[in-house]
């Protein structure tokens, strides 16, 4: 008899019998298979995080690209120091850029119709979160440092990135009854091309959306495992 | 991902069945085990885990018996779900299965009283049946350390059953 089995008898005859049925009763076999999947699914989120990085960086190159070009344009035409024609290029892309995304997020709410299903938050809400009060601070400390004209304008484009953040960290993943609605912009089901479920355990649903480029309209949501099967009902309802 | 998935594969459910000796509790199980998983990862993307298994129990056993703390089992005998075990013998009759399942929370509720290290001796020398010298390694301290947290936790759990026996 092992040292602990004894001991066990010492302590009482009830003890020991409830310390072997402790040690004799099964696990639950579907929460085990949960629990794997899951901890298996740890690798599907950073595959939905790293496809992000990827699109973000397209856009910031497309971004910089234009900017570059267009202010390079400027500076030549206008016979200005490259540093203002790129300030002011920059301000007007982003403008053009938060209005449209603005006008986008708020035709898209309007347009999404009744929730099928919420899949939670962006997953990194806590990061634009921390981009939001990291700009408003920002904004706040240049114009406690000056007042001209100069340091309103910065000011005022770092509220409005500010802004840009705040919106986006409130995001969340919805599936509504006119399409997918990512965050802050809408996806209507008859604009999706085709899905997949990557990974072995199928926790990021890769979209492909019908655009010219074909890299501009993939997407990767992560979705919860157990909100998986779900999800693939809609999927297959309205895309097929 | 090849390599995670097998590790997952692998140590997942022994890890699992640490944690379900402990909590008893599917959700409770899977909180750990998705906390722990998150945990490793990092690690073993970064090539800091020589030993998966006995860094895995480590790490289960201590997160298991820190959530069993935060739930300090306050359920009344009348309000746990007792069906929910599969630990008696249903020939056993009513009676001696309330009385068993009082003192499963009984025993898990002194687990969670002691500290630590004594928890997790006590859990892994009884649940787990490992031998002194796996329980050492498991949790990279001495074998003296794990006859003192041993003799230090069984005292404990003797001096309340005791008590309660003679309350009885």
């Amino acid at each position: 008899m092992t040292e602990h089995k004894k001991w066990e008898n010492e302590m009482s005859s009830e003890f020991s019998a409830m310390m072997d049925g402790f040690r004799s009763e099964p696990m639950p076999e579907d929460s085990l298979q949960r629990s794997l999947q899951a901890a298996e699914a740890i690798v599907m989120t950073k595959t939905a995080h790293r496809r992000g990085m990827v699109n973000a960086a397209i856009v910031a190159a497309v971004m910089y690209t234009l900017v570059g070009a267009v202010s390079l344009a400027i500076s030549k035409l206008f016979h200005i120091s490259m540093i203002f024609a790129v300030g002011g290029t920059f301000g007007v892309v982003w403008a053009v850029t938060f209005s449209a995304f603005l006008v986008s997020m708020l035709m898209g709410r309007t347009r999404a119709g009744y929730l099928l299903l919420d899949c939670g938050p962006h997953p990194s809400r806590k990061m634009f979160l921390t981009m939001s009060v990291f700009l408003c601070m920002s904004a706040i400390c240049s114009l406690v440092a000056s007042t001209d004209a100069f340091a309103i304008l910065i000011s005022l484009f770092l509220f409005t990135f500010a802004s840009f953040f705040m919106i986006t960290s409130t995001g969340r993943l919805r599936f509504c009854e006119n399409g997918v609605w990512q965050y802050w912009s809408l996806l209507r089901w008859s604009k999706i091309e085709s899905y997949r479920w990557e990974g072995t355990t199928d926790a990021t649903l890769m979209l492909q959306a019908k655009t010219w480029f074909a890299f501009m309209g993939r997407g990767s949501l992560p979705v919860a495992i157990e909100q998986k099967d779900d999800v693939d009902a809609l999927m297959q309802q309205h895309v097929g | 991902m090849t390599n995670w998935n097998q590790i997952v594969r692998e140590h997942g459910p022994p890890a699992y069945r640490v944690a379900w000796r402990i909590l008893r509790h599917p959700q409770d199980c899977e909180d750990v085990l998705q906390e722990v998983f998150i945990e490793a990862h990092e690690l073993f993307v970064r090539g800091e885990i020589s030993h998966p298994r006995t860094f895995m129990n480590r790490l289960v056993t201590f997160r298991a018996i820190d959530l069993l703390r935060k739930r300090r089992i306050t359920d009344s005998i009348d309000n746990s779900p007792i069906q929910d075990s599969s630990l008696w013998d249903p020939a056993a009759g009513p009676e001696a299965t309330v009385i068993n399942h009082e003192e499963t929370l009984r025993l898990r509720s002194i687990v969670a009283d002691l500290p630590p290290r004594q928890a997790a001796v006590f859990c892994l020398v009884h649940f787990e049946e490992l031998s002194h010298d796996e329980i050492a390694s498991t949790l990279e301290i001495t074998n003296g350390a794990v006859a003192m947290a041993l003799h230090k936790a069984r005292a404990k759990l003797r001096e309340v059953f005791d008590a309660l026996r003679e309350s009885d």
